[in-house]
């Protein structure tokens, strides 16, 4: 036990900060004290050493005043229809359909403002993710498509440009033989 | 004799409605006061404990005795108090003591007729007692109470309040240094 050890390597009481019990940290023992939990020999030897200890003591004392002075808070009386109000619950519980008696054991869990909002985000963004056209299989159809298109649509785009310079030169012809004209 | 609650309970599971009232009568008183001493308002206190031994009925068919029986009404008690005092706590440092002066002081003052200065000066201890508690954080407020109030060993506080034991005695320790440190001059 910490309080033997402690009272038995010399408690030469008066000095706050070479107090054993202080340094050791050991005050959990006037805890111990204060509820009654140490032996009637701990209880003695530990109101010994305060008797010698000025800040033990001091400790002690007000340990013991807290104690006593809690055993003062009183609370006040309970209200007549007490048992009459909960019996009254308990008989408007009974009555209630199989499936309110289920939620009523839901809904005293505590259900913060920001759960309702949360949940509905949720419901929200997996509403949108599902339904999006944007879905993994879409994705992965269309790059299949870009790939098999890629080469064809570059054979168009070379002839169409080709197409175009033709028409271009032609142009050119047009206007010089107007321009001779 | 927590094994006589168990047999209670387990009788209420049979449907033996005259054992639920005697397990009301045996822990109504303590489940309210510790439930007031936590709110500090006796008609909180009185609407909680309606909803813990709501609660203990309700849960008559499924119970079994894996525990005390008073730690596991403490424990409903105390999540039902926490749970209040978390939602409640703007509102109550908003409110000031006055408006339900220490009922429980007046009751104790009428029997033994002090004079009123002895009157007034047991009223002022009585709202730094108060306050002091009330100024704990809510897991060392319960733990003081069940401690000091409901004799309550530290193996069932660590099961009321899902901890271990050391968890237990450190929040104990830690309250009544509070404690102490803030009431000391009533030592004087």
């Amino acid at each position: 036990m910490h309080i033997g050890n402690s009272v038995a390597n010399g408690l030469p009481g008066g000095d706050f900060h070479k107090c054993p019990l202080q340094l050791d940290g050991e005050t959990g023992i006037f805890l111990k004290w204060m509820e009654g939990s140490l032996s009637p020999e701990e209880s003695a030897l530990l109101e010994r050493h305060a008797g010698l200890c000025p800040a033990c003591r001091s400790i002690m004392q007000e340990h013991q005043a807290v104690w006593s002075a809690l055993d003062v808070w009183e609370p006040g009386e309970v209200s007549p229809d007490f048992n009459r109000n909960l019996y009254a619950a308990i008989d408007r519980e009974r009555r209630l359909p199989w499936w309110k008696r289920a939620l009523a054991w839901v809904s005293p869990l505590p259900v913060r403002p920001a759960v309702p909002l949360a949940t509905s985000c949720l419901l929200l963004l997996a509403v949108l993710l599902f339904q999006s056209p944007v879905s993994p299989d879409f994705k992965t159809k269309q790059a299949g498509i870009y790939e098999r298109v890629d080469v064809e649509q570059v054979d168009r785009s070379l002839d169409d440009l080709n197409l175009l310079r033709e028409l271009h030169e032609e142009l050119k012809l047009e206007s010089a033989a107007a321009e001779n004209l | 004799m927590p094994e006589w609650d168990a047999e209670l309970m387990l009788r209420v599971r049979e449907g033996d409605e005259a054992s639920f009232s005697l397990l009301l009568e045996r822990h109504r008183n303590p489940v309210i006061h510790f439930l007031y001493r936590m709110v500090q308002n006796q008609a909180v206190a009185e609407e909680l404990a309606q909803e813990v031994f709501l609660r203990v009925y309700r849960s008559r068919e499924t119970y079994e005795p894996t525990a005390k029986f008073t730690t596991w009404l403490f424990r409903i008690a105390t999540h039902l108090a926490l749970n209040w005092i978390r939602d409640h706590r703007n509102e109550r440092q908003q409110t000031s003591l006055d408006g339900e002066v220490l009922e429980g002081a007046a009751r104790q003052v009428a029997d033994r007729v002090p004079s009123i200065e002895q009157r007034l000066v047991r009223n002022a201890r009585l709202a730094e007692i108060r306050t002091a508690i009330e100024t704990l954080p809510a897991k060392q407020r319960a733990a003081v109470l069940m401690h000091k109030y409901e004799e309550l060993d530290y193996t069932q506080i660590a099961q009321v309040l899902e901890c271990s034991e050391s968890a237990v005695k450190s929040l104990l320790f830690r309250a009544y240094e509070t404690l102490r440190l803030r009431l000391a001059r009533f030592a004087g």
